[in-house]
Protein backbone atom coordinates (compact mmCIF):
# COMPACT_ATOMS: atom_id res chain seq x y z
CA UNK A 1 0.00 0.00 0.00
CA UNK A 2 1.61 3.05 -0.74
CA UNK A 3 0.87 5.53 1.15
CA UNK A 4 -1.27 9.07 0.65
CA UNK A 5 1.10 12.41 0.21
CA UNK A 6 0.48 14.68 3.59
CA UNK A 7 -1.06 17.93 2.75
CA UNK A 8 -0.11 20.02 5.88
CA UNK A 9 -2.66 21.92 7.88
CA UNK A 10 -0.57 22.04 10.85
CA UNK A 11 3.52 21.64 12.33
CA UNK A 12 2.41 18.24 12.94
CA UNK A 13 1.91 17.93 9.61
CA UNK A 14 4.60 19.34 8.28
CA UNK A 15 7.19 17.39 10.67
CA UNK A 16 5.31 14.42 9.20
CA UNK A 17 6.25 15.70 5.55
CA UNK A 18 9.79 16.65 6.32
CA UNK A 19 9.72 12.99 7.58
CA UNK A 20 8.71 11.52 4.45
CA UNK A 21 10.64 14.07 2.00
CA UNK A 22 13.84 13.02 4.39
CA UNK A 23 12.97 9.06 3.93
CA UNK A 24 12.46 9.05 0.39
CA UNK A 25 16.00 10.36 -0.32
CA UNK A 26 17.78 8.41 2.30
CA UNK A 27 16.07 5.18 1.08
CA UNK A 28 15.79 5.72 -2.45
CA UNK A 29 18.40 8.13 -3.97
CA UNK A 30 21.51 7.60 -1.65
CA UNK A 31 23.63 4.55 -2.38
CA UNK A 32 25.23 4.28 0.67
CA UNK A 33 23.83 4.70 4.25
CA UNK A 34 23.40 8.05 5.67
CA UNK A 35 23.25 8.57 8.96
CA UNK A 36 23.79 12.26 9.69
CA UNK A 37 20.92 14.73 10.39
CA UNK A 38 20.39 16.05 6.70
CA UNK A 39 20.96 14.71 3.10
CA UNK A 40 20.83 18.26 1.79
CA UNK A 41 22.44 20.34 4.00
CA UNK A 42 25.35 17.69 4.02
CA UNK A 43 25.08 17.52 0.15
CA UNK A 44 24.83 14.09 -0.02
CA UNK A 45 23.22 14.26 -3.16
CA UNK A 46 24.51 14.78 -6.99
CA UNK A 47 22.99 15.70 -9.68
CA UNK A 48 21.00 13.31 -10.73
CA UNK A 49 19.91 12.72 -7.05
CA UNK A 50 18.37 16.20 -6.71
CA UNK A 51 16.65 15.70 -10.77
CA UNK A 52 15.10 12.37 -9.05
CA UNK A 53 14.24 14.76 -5.61
CA UNK A 54 12.29 17.34 -7.99
CA UNK A 55 10.56 14.42 -9.95
CA UNK A 56 9.13 12.40 -6.81
CA UNK A 57 8.46 16.07 -4.98
CA UNK A 58 6.06 17.24 -8.34
CA UNK A 59 4.46 13.78 -8.58
CA UNK A 60 4.01 12.71 -4.79
CA UNK A 61 2.70 16.10 -4.01
CA UNK A 62 0.89 17.19 -7.84
CA UNK A 63 3.08 20.55 -8.01
CA UNK A 64 5.21 21.98 -10.50
CA UNK A 65 8.34 23.82 -9.88
CA UNK A 66 9.16 27.07 -11.60
CA UNK A 67 12.51 27.19 -13.00
CA UNK A 68 12.88 30.23 -10.24
CA UNK A 69 12.08 28.10 -7.63
CA UNK A 70 14.54 25.84 -8.51
CA UNK A 71 17.33 27.38 -6.41
CA UNK A 72 19.94 26.05 -4.08
CA UNK A 73 18.95 27.99 -1.36
CA UNK A 74 15.19 25.87 -1.68
CA UNK A 75 17.02 22.76 -1.81
CA UNK A 76 19.50 23.62 1.29
CA UNK A 77 18.01 21.18 3.59
CA UNK A 78 14.91 19.15 3.96
CA UNK A 79 13.47 21.45 5.83
CA UNK A 80 14.04 24.06 3.56
CA UNK A 81 12.12 21.82 0.50
CA UNK A 82 9.69 20.92 2.76
CA UNK A 83 8.69 24.60 3.43
CA UNK A 84 8.64 25.12 -0.45
CA UNK A 85 6.61 22.44 -1.05
CA UNK A 86 4.19 23.26 1.79
CA UNK A 87 3.90 27.05 -0.39
CA UNK A 88 3.21 24.89 -3.57
CA UNK A 89 0.46 23.13 -1.90
CA UNK A 90 -1.03 26.18 0.02
CA UNK A 91 -3.30 27.07 -3.27
CA UNK A 92 -4.14 23.56 -3.95
CA UNK A 93 -5.47 23.61 -0.15
CA UNK A 94 -7.30 26.68 -0.46
CA UNK A 95 -9.31 25.71 -3.41
CA UNK A 96 -10.19 22.62 -1.35
CA UNK A 97 -11.60 23.96 1.56
CA UNK A 98 -13.42 26.46 -0.37
CA UNK B 1 22.03 1.66 -16.48
CA UNK B 2 25.32 0.69 -16.42
CA UNK B 3 24.16 -2.31 -13.70
CA UNK B 4 21.65 -3.06 -16.81
CA UNK B 5 23.99 -3.32 -18.96
CA UNK B 6 26.18 -5.32 -16.91
CA UNK B 7 23.17 -7.59 -15.94
CA UNK B 8 22.38 -8.24 -19.61
CA UNK B 9 26.04 -8.97 -20.97
CA UNK B 10 26.48 -11.27 -17.95
CA UNK B 11 22.64 -13.06 -18.80
CA UNK B 12 24.07 -13.60 -22.41
CA UNK B 13 27.36 -15.05 -21.18
CA UNK B 14 25.61 -17.23 -18.96
CA UNK B 15 23.24 -19.31 -21.46
CA UNK B 16 25.85 -19.93 -23.82
CA UNK B 17 26.79 -16.43 -25.90
CA UNK B 18 28.86 -13.42 -25.30
CA UNK B 19 28.67 -10.21 -25.12
CA UNK B 20 30.77 -6.94 -25.64
CA UNK B 21 30.45 -3.69 -24.27
CA UNK B 22 31.79 -0.69 -25.12
CA UNK B 23 31.64 3.18 -24.75
CA UNK B 24 31.18 5.82 -27.60
CA UNK B 25 34.34 7.81 -28.72
CA UNK B 26 34.29 10.52 -25.97
CA UNK B 27 32.57 8.96 -23.38
CA UNK B 28 33.51 7.03 -20.44
CA UNK B 29 36.81 5.00 -20.87
CA UNK B 30 36.80 5.04 -24.60
CA UNK B 31 39.31 7.74 -25.96
CA UNK B 32 38.40 10.51 -28.18
CA UNK B 33 36.94 13.97 -27.14
CA UNK B 34 33.65 14.43 -26.31
CA UNK B 35 33.41 17.88 -27.84
CA UNK B 36 33.81 16.38 -31.11
CA UNK B 37 31.06 13.68 -30.57
CA UNK B 38 28.48 13.34 -33.04
CA UNK B 39 25.83 10.93 -33.26
CA UNK B 40 27.04 9.82 -36.82
CA UNK B 41 30.35 8.94 -34.68
CA UNK B 42 28.34 6.62 -32.32
CA UNK B 43 26.79 4.66 -35.15
CA UNK B 44 29.89 4.07 -36.49
CA UNK B 45 31.72 2.74 -33.31
CA UNK B 46 28.49 0.68 -32.94
CA UNK B 47 29.03 -0.96 -36.34
CA UNK B 48 32.98 -1.15 -35.43
CA UNK B 49 31.90 -3.14 -32.03
CA UNK B 50 29.85 -5.29 -34.08
CA UNK B 51 33.08 -5.87 -36.07
CA UNK B 52 35.51 -6.67 -33.35
CA UNK B 53 32.78 -8.94 -32.07
CA UNK B 54 32.20 -10.84 -34.90
CA UNK B 55 36.16 -11.02 -34.84
CA UNK B 56 36.20 -12.16 -31.41
CA UNK B 57 33.11 -14.72 -31.87
CA UNK B 58 33.00 -15.15 -35.40
CA UNK B 59 30.79 -18.57 -35.02
CA UNK B 60 27.80 -16.57 -33.10
CA UNK B 61 25.52 -14.32 -34.50
CA UNK B 62 25.46 -11.31 -33.05
CA UNK B 63 23.43 -8.39 -32.59
CA UNK B 64 22.41 -5.16 -30.72
CA UNK B 65 21.16 -3.93 -27.67
CA UNK B 66 20.57 0.01 -26.81
CA UNK B 67 19.22 1.53 -24.08
CA UNK B 68 17.52 5.08 -24.40
CA UNK B 69 19.68 6.76 -26.88
CA UNK B 70 21.52 4.15 -27.28
CA UNK B 71 18.45 1.89 -28.88
CA UNK B 72 18.31 5.01 -31.86
CA UNK B 73 22.17 4.20 -32.62
CA UNK B 74 21.58 1.05 -32.20
CA UNK B 75 18.53 1.03 -34.65
CA UNK B 76 20.78 3.42 -37.01
CA UNK B 77 23.45 0.86 -36.96
CA UNK B 78 22.08 -2.32 -37.82
CA UNK B 79 22.21 -2.40 -41.89
CA UNK B 80 25.94 -1.00 -41.87
CA UNK B 81 26.67 -3.66 -38.49
CA UNK B 82 25.00 -6.57 -40.80
CA UNK B 83 23.20 -7.80 -37.81
CA UNK B 84 19.24 -8.28 -37.77
CA UNK B 85 18.30 -8.58 -33.90
CA UNK B 86 18.11 -5.57 -31.71
CA UNK B 87 17.22 -5.06 -28.20
CA UNK B 88 15.89 -1.59 -27.39
CA UNK B 89 15.27 -0.92 -23.89
CA UNK B 90 12.82 2.71 -23.54
CA UNK B 91 13.69 3.45 -26.52
CA UNK B 92 14.86 6.87 -26.96
CA UNK B 93 13.85 7.55 -30.62
CA UNK B 94 14.19 10.95 -31.46
CA UNK B 95 17.76 11.84 -30.74
CA UNK B 96 17.29 15.85 -30.77
CA UNK B 97 13.92 15.87 -28.52
CA UNK B 98 16.29 13.30 -26.20
CA UNK B 99 19.30 15.71 -25.53
CA UNK B 100 16.48 18.61 -25.43
CA UNK B 101 14.89 16.95 -22.25
CA UNK B 102 18.67 16.03 -20.69
CA UNK B 103 19.55 20.23 -20.64
CA UNK B 104 15.97 20.47 -19.67
CA UNK B 105 16.39 18.30 -16.65
CA UNK B 106 20.24 18.82 -15.77
CA UNK B 107 18.99 23.22 -15.69
CA UNK B 108 16.88 22.15 -13.22
CA UNK B 109 18.52 19.84 -10.81
CA UNK B 110 21.95 22.25 -11.32
CA UNK B 111 19.27 24.59 -9.13
CA UNK B 112 20.58 27.73 -10.50
CA UNK B 113 24.49 26.62 -10.50
CA UNK B 114 26.02 27.53 -14.08
CA UNK B 115 26.97 24.01 -15.33
CA UNK B 116 29.71 22.48 -16.89
CA UNK B 117 29.13 24.27 -20.63
CA UNK B 118 28.65 20.53 -23.11
CA UNK B 119 27.98 18.40 -20.33
CA UNK B 120 24.93 17.14 -18.27
CA UNK B 121 24.88 15.26 -15.51
CA UNK B 122 28.46 14.63 -15.89
CA UNK B 123 28.16 12.92 -19.70
CA UNK B 124 28.71 14.99 -23.02
CA UNK B 125 25.65 16.28 -24.61
CA UNK B 126 25.75 16.26 -28.33
CA UNK B 127 24.50 19.63 -29.61
CA UNK B 128 24.47 19.31 -33.47
CA UNK B 129 22.29 16.74 -34.10
CA UNK B 130 20.89 16.90 -37.61
CA UNK B 131 16.97 17.24 -37.58
CA UNK B 132 15.64 14.54 -39.45
CA UNK B 133 17.58 11.54 -37.27
CA UNK B 134 14.70 10.72 -35.76
CA UNK B 135 12.41 10.61 -38.52
CA UNK B 136 15.29 7.77 -40.06
CA UNK B 137 15.11 5.86 -36.84
CA UNK B 138 11.55 5.22 -37.03
CA UNK B 139 11.67 4.41 -40.55
CA UNK B 140 14.41 1.83 -39.74
CA UNK B 141 12.32 0.24 -37.23
CA UNK B 142 8.69 0.48 -38.94
CA UNK B 143 10.51 -0.68 -42.42
CA UNK B 144 11.89 -3.71 -40.22
CA UNK B 145 10.40 -4.70 -37.32
CA UNK B 146 11.46 -8.21 -38.00
CA UNK B 147 14.19 -9.30 -35.34
CA UNK B 148 13.18 -6.51 -32.74
CA UNK B 149 12.03 -6.48 -29.49
CA UNK B 150 11.51 -3.54 -27.62
CA UNK B 151 11.14 -3.00 -23.58
CA UNK B 152 8.91 0.02 -22.57
CA UNK B 153 7.04 1.40 -19.73
CA UNK B 154 3.26 1.49 -20.05
CA UNK B 155 3.32 5.19 -19.88
CA UNK B 156 1.96 6.82 -23.21
CA UNK B 157 4.01 9.79 -23.76
CA UNK B 158 7.22 6.43 -23.94
CA UNK B 159 5.40 4.29 -26.10
CA UNK B 160 5.76 5.48 -30.11
CA UNK B 161 3.61 4.74 -32.54
CA UNK B 162 6.78 3.12 -34.87
CA UNK B 163 7.18 0.74 -32.24
CA UNK B 164 3.83 -0.82 -32.70
CA UNK B 165 4.65 -3.37 -35.16
CA UNK B 166 7.78 -4.73 -33.38
CA UNK B 167 7.43 -7.09 -30.69
CA UNK B 168 7.03 -5.07 -27.49
CA UNK B 169 7.46 -6.24 -23.68
CA UNK B 170 5.40 -3.26 -21.73
CA UNK B 171 6.60 -2.92 -17.79
CA UNK B 172 4.65 -1.56 -15.73
CA UNK B 173 4.96 2.33 -14.35
CA UNK B 174 6.56 5.26 -16.02
CA UNK B 175 10.66 6.36 -16.84
CA UNK B 176 12.07 8.19 -15.28
CA UNK B 177 15.79 9.84 -15.94
CA UNK B 178 18.05 8.72 -13.22
CA UNK B 179 16.50 6.14 -11.82
CA UNK B 180 18.41 4.22 -9.36
CA UNK B 181 16.03 0.97 -8.63
CA UNK B 182 14.66 -0.08 -11.81
CA UNK B 183 14.17 -3.87 -11.05
CA UNK B 184 11.23 -4.37 -13.32
CA UNK B 185 12.57 -3.04 -16.32
CA UNK B 186 15.64 -5.03 -15.51
CA UNK B 187 13.20 -7.94 -15.07
CA UNK B 188 11.65 -7.36 -18.54
CA UNK B 189 15.18 -6.54 -20.47
CA UNK B 190 16.28 -10.05 -19.61
CA UNK B 191 12.95 -11.48 -21.03
CA UNK B 192 14.07 -9.28 -24.06
CA UNK B 193 16.69 -10.83 -24.52
CA UNK B 194 15.68 -14.75 -23.89
CA UNK B 195 13.64 -13.16 -26.93
CA UNK B 196 16.16 -12.13 -29.17
CA UNK B 197 18.88 -14.95 -28.07
CA UNK B 198 16.24 -17.28 -29.37
CA UNK B 199 15.13 -18.62 -25.85
CA UNK B 200 18.73 -19.72 -25.03
CA UNK B 201 18.13 -17.50 -21.74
Amino acid sequence: VTPSPVRCSSRRDSEQLERQIRTFIVEELLEEPFDGDDPLSAEALDSLGIQQLICYLEDEFEIKFDDTELVRRNFSSVHAVTALVNDKQQPARRAANA
Amino acid sequence: MSKLVAKLARKAADSGGAALMFHYPGFGDSTGRSESATVERMVEAARDAVVEASRRGPTLAWGLVGIRLGASIAALARRHAGVSTLLLVQPALDPTSYFDEVRWMARRANLGAEGISGYAFGYPIIHTVPSKLGDAVRNELSENPDGVVAVCYEHPAMNDPSLDQVDRITVAGRWQFGLKSYPELKEASVRGLQRVMGGRT
